[in-house]
């Protein structure tokens, strides 16, 4: 979960909010930080800084090896990134590594994605599908991914 | 006040915690108030350089 896909769920916003759910993000970096990524993407949706990664902890977001962060299977998808994205200097602690969640209405966790790695991450669509499941109250289909 | 918390794995079917952080407006949100309204994806980013 770096720039590119948070770019990525900025482009399907509107599929998200359809669906019935919303979106938020949780940095590594301090409030400015913060405010300042989500001004320089456009980012519609709330930006939650945890500079002390509470939040990272809390919900179990690991921190990766070097292997999970920088291996092979990352390249190929970090230049796609990079390109897209650019280059910046890295915030936080580099071996942390993402995760997505979704929370219902009655604060129960129906989606966990915990990467193998760094490049590794849950679709839009398989979000989406997810939130529109919750809305017909059908908990078919939820799944965990670890 | 946040109390720092072991490092857990959390797991569909669990109750998410309700950690209080400060958002990009500077306000103080405690993320329970996240999905009062509707299902929220939270997306916990690596880094954001």
């Amino acid at each position: 979960m770096c720039r590119e896909h948070v770019v990525d769920v900025r482009d399907d916003y509107q599929r998200f909010l359809d669906a019935g759910g919303d979106v938020a993000i949780i940095t590594m970096g301090t409030v400015e930080q913060t405010a300042a990524f989500r001004d320089r993407n456009r980012l519609p949706f709330v930006c939650l800084a945890d500079p002390e990664r509470i939040a990272y902890q809390a919900f179990g977001v690991p921190r990766g090896t070097a292997l999970q962060v920088t291996g092979p299977s990352v390249w190929a998808r970090g230049l796609k990134a990079t390109l897209r994205a650019g280059i910046g200097k890295p915030i936080g602690d580099v071996l942390q590594l993402h995760g997505s969640f979704i929370v219902d209405r009655g604060g129960v966790i129906r989606f966990v994605h915990i990467p193998k790695h760094s490049a590794d991450q849950p679709s839009n669509d398989e979000l989406i599908v997810q939130l529109q499941n919750l809305k017909g109250g059908n908990i078919v289909g939820m799944d965990e991914h670890r | 006040m946040n109390t720092p918390l072991p490092q857990t794995r959390l797991a569909v079917g669990d109750i998410a915690p309700d950690v209080r952080l400060v958002d990009h407006d500077g306000q103080t949100t405690a993320m329970m108030s996240l999905w009062k309204s509707r299902p929220r994806v939270l997306l916990f980013v690596r880094h954001f350089g």
